[in-house]
């Protein structure tokens, strides 16, 4: 029994991300987590429909923290779009787990194939991408030790 | 980018029912903070039944001076087998002016007439609710005067 009318949602693919990674830096185990590793982005590419640019040298990392039954994904860089417009991408969401004896290798299948969902998030000024504030995303993630491959899509 | 595909399944619909609305002075940025008591309500669905736990807690919208509203909300659902499962629900509203102005008088608005997107995340206990806490999952809303239902989407 429905409790009232179901809103309908559907995807809309915007853009993809292809990110490479440089330096890797474990923090080790913490109270959250077996095993937390900062990967500092060191560049990449953004294009698809919606928004086109580069992911800005050096801007951030991306920093999964990684227990037995999931892995909670944080991340966070800067965008260039082609205009020279600065974007902020703040990235989370869900991987899967791994066993504490794993060591961290993002190319293991496990973490191939689109096993990575996510919730990403954006800060955008004023003009022709303020659309990317007011609007919510989801994406899937591909991820190896050296890059990742990210779709969004938007929740209209 | 093949194999990055993405797809919404529907999970379960919550109806909140309110308790009281407060609106504060704007701050000087303009940003206005406000409150909507969580008075109890149904969980309904597929994945999730149960019940919004009466008086557990609420919402903390900012109203953006854009016209935009950033919702923030904080209560507990308590499924049928009794586990308790605190919710988190982030959200964002946006309508053109004509439907804001209904919607300020509380009077019915169509739900696809605006944009208002949650992306909850929760805390929830292992056993058979945990899928929540590894799962993205997005919703549309339908709000009323005294209520709102939200459909709930997982990211499959």
């Amino acid at each position: 029994m429905a409790l009232g009318v179901l809103v309908p949602l559907k995807l809309e693919h915007v853009f993809d991300l292809r990110l490479s990674f440089g330096e890797e830096l474990p923090l080790g185990p913490t109270s959250l987590a077996h095993d937390r590793v900062f990967h500092l982005v060191s560049g990449g590419t953004v294009s698809g429909p919606r928004l086109q640019g580069v992911i800005v040298p050096n801007s951030g990392s991306d920093a999964p923290c990684r227990s037995k039954d999931r892995a909670v994904i944080e991340g966070e860089w800067l965008i260039r779009a082609a205009d020279g417009t600065v974007i902020r991408m703040t990235n989370s969401g869900y991987g899967p787990g791994a066993p504490m004896s794993a060591p961290w290798r993002a190319d293991v299948p496990e973490y191939a194939g689109a096993s990575l969902h996510l919730s990403p998030k954006f800060e955008a000024p004023d003009g022709p991408h303020a659309w990317l504030n007011r609007t919510m995303f989801v994406g899937k993630g591909d991820r190896r030790r050296i890059d990742a491959s990210i779709r969004i899509f938007a929740a209209m | 980018m093949t194999g990055l595909d993405a797809s919404l399944e529907f999970v379960f619909q919550v109806r909140v029912d309110f308790a009281g609305r407060l609106k504060f002075a704007p701050e000087s940025n303009g940003v206005r903070r406000g409150y909507t008591g969580v008075a109890g309500g149904v969980v309904e669905g597929p994945r999730l039944s149960g019940k919004v736990l009466p008086q557990s807690g609420g919402d903390w919208p900012h109203f953006m001076p854009d016209g935009v509203v950033y919702f923030e909300a904080i209560y507990v659902l308590e499924a049928v087998d009794g586990t308790q499962i605190v919710i988190n629900n982030r959200g964002l509203r946006h309508a053109p002016p004509d439907i804001v102005a209904k919607m300020e008088a509380h009077e019915p608005v169509d739900p696809s007439s605006y944009y208002f997107r949650v992306r909850p995340v929760f805390d929830v206990p292992a056993g058979p609710h945990d899928w929540l806490g590894r799962t993205v999952i997005v919703g549309g809303a339908d709000r009323h005067r005294t209520h709102s239902i939200f459909s709930y989407y997982a990211l499959v």
